[in-house]
């Protein structure tokens, strides 16, 4: 039984991959899946931060690669769930310490024990990102709705029909207020330009913050509602159909269901 | 001919493959000649000419991940036969079912608006952001052009869809040219030696709009477009 691999990219930094990547692991693993969470972004390592687990990390991902470790003494458990594991970078060397084939083995190799293998992968699209994308069996792109991420998701989307197919979207940091204002691109905007499937939608949470300084992810937190959203996205991630309330509110459908009485 | 030939064109290095040579020869043949060039064609966006041959999905998958290795761009892929173009089509490629070789290529007299201009560029995709497409006569795409995507042709455009990137119709000089879309809203559009650029904080629109661009009096004018020039 071979696992699958996941790799949670942008092209932009700074639009929430890690918090992503930490929040859907938890979110697999709350549900009983083995999850190994990958830090690909070497040089510039975050992941154990987010997740709380800075002060295990003994050996890193290149120290695996470089064989001067193996792979399960480097692999940190999770102090919350003992079937989740994060392989962490190493904050020394620079992205062009390990080549794509290294990258492939070593996914091929996390896949054979746990269900889920999501990488974590660098802004970006030079080496980091081939690095990230070559193990990976799909892709998740998250952007923000804001312009510049918008362009960035594209370019990056582009990239990946390439290789991996066609990947899905998370649009996180969606402030509803704004988007009611007209302040904000809405999730229909930002779908008409990018066209993939959209996986999920996280609202702006100040909670976000709080739970990565404190190494606590937020979907442990039951009352936050960012948490919720990352919770029914990796429920669909398992195949549950869960609906995107965002979009299914009645407001929505009946704006489109008069849209397409129009049309004809 | 030699079963796989690199020739360097106008469009970019172009790989032929010779229609009848065995498929395990010519994969032989593109691997030899891809060590021999030892990483030079690495990330440059080269054109692949199948010619008449019938493509099936296993060769076409081992031939992709040889150029895969090599970290190749696929530009173009030209493919005589439908069952080698719909293949190709579902990989998300750009095909075309021909391509101008050296010395059967023509000229295409600036000026020369309406007839005579030898086969367009049809595209069923959309052009995402860092993608481009540059071609010497008219270019027909269903998709969209997202900002940060390219066209440069030396006739028309015409857009079935959303057209947000920039696209230079009658590149480099000929004002005859025009640019259609279903939904015209780029921030900059350029025919032939004229720029027009879009006016600032209106790109916002709700409801998609027909429009055609050409040149008037010495500018670039947009006019809402109703099946009618």
């Amino acid at each position: 039984m071979s696992g699958h691999a996941i790799v949670i990219t942008s092209g932009k930094g700074g639009v929430g991959k890690t918090t992503t990547t930490a929040n859907i692991g938890l979110g697999l693993a709350k549900h009983g899946r083995k999850v190994a969470l990958v830090d690909a972004d070497i040089g510039l390592r975050n992941l154990d931060i987010i997740m709380g687990l800075e002060n295990r990390i003994v050996y890193h991902l290149v120290d695996v690669v470089r064989g001067r470790c193996q792979l399960r003494q480097a692999l940190v458990k999770d102090k919350r769930f003992p079937h989740l594991s994060m392989l962490p970078a190493s904050q020394i060397d620079q992205k062009e310490s390990i080549t794509p084939e290294q990258m492939r083995d070593l996914t091929t190799q996390l896949k054979e024990s746990f269900d889920f293998v999501l990488i974590d992968c660098p802004a970006g699209i030079e080496q980091g990102f081939r690095n990230a994308v070559a193990g990976a069996d799909e892709a998740i792109v998250v952007t923000t709705p804001d312009v510049s991420p918008v362009r960035d998701a594209d370019r990056v989307i582009g990239l990946l029909q390439q290789s991996l197919g066609e990947p899905q979207l998370i649009i996180n940091r969606m402030d509803m207020d704004m988007v009611k204002r007209g302040e904000m691109l809405n999730q229909q905007d930002v779908l008409d330009i990018l066209a993939v499937r959209l996986l999920g939608l996280v609202p702006d949470d100040e909670e976000v913050i709080i739970a990565g300084n404190r190494g606590t992810p937020v979907i442990l937190n039951d009352h936050s509602r960012s948490g919720k959203a990352y919770d029914r996205i990796a429920r669909r991630l398992l195949g549950e159909d869960v609906p995107i309330p965002e979009l299914d509110g009645t407001g929505g459908r009946m704006h489109r269901l008069g849209k397409m009485f129009f049309w004809r | 001919m030699e079963i796989f030939t690199i020739k360097g064109l106008k469009s970019g290095p172009t790989f032929l493959f010779d229609d009848h040579a065995e498929f395990p020869d010519i994969l032989h043949a593109v691997e030899e000649e891809l060590a021999r060039a030892k990483g030079f064609f690495r990330d440059s966006p080269v054109v692949l000419h199948f010619g008449d041959r019938t493509l099936k999905k296993e060769e076409w998958r081992e031939l992709k991940e040889i150029l895969h290795r090599e970290r190749l761009l696929l530009r173009l892929v030209v493919a005589a036969t439908t069952t080698s173009r719909d293949l190709l089509y579902k990989e998300g490629l750009t095909v075309r079912d021909s391509m101008l070789l050296p010395g059967q290529e023509k000229k295409a007299a600036p000026g020369e608006a309406t007839n005579n201009r030898g086969a367009a560029l049809y595209l069923r995709r959309s052009l995402r952001s860092g993608q481009n497409e540059v071609f010497e006569s008219d270019v027909m795409l269903v998709g969209d052009i997202n900002q940060g995507a390219e066209v440069i042709a030396g006739g028309d455009v015409i857009v079935f869809g959303t057209l947000r990137g920039m696209v230079h119709a009658g590149y480099p000089d000929n004002r005859e040219a025009i640019v259609i879309a279903l939904n015209l809203m780029p921030l900059q559009l350029r025919i032939g030696p004229f720029i027009a650029r879009a006016d600032e904080g209106q790109n916002h629109r709700r409801v998609p709009r027909s429009e055609v661009a050409r040149v008037k009096e010495e500018r670039i004018v947009i006019e809402l477009y109703q099946g009618k020039l």
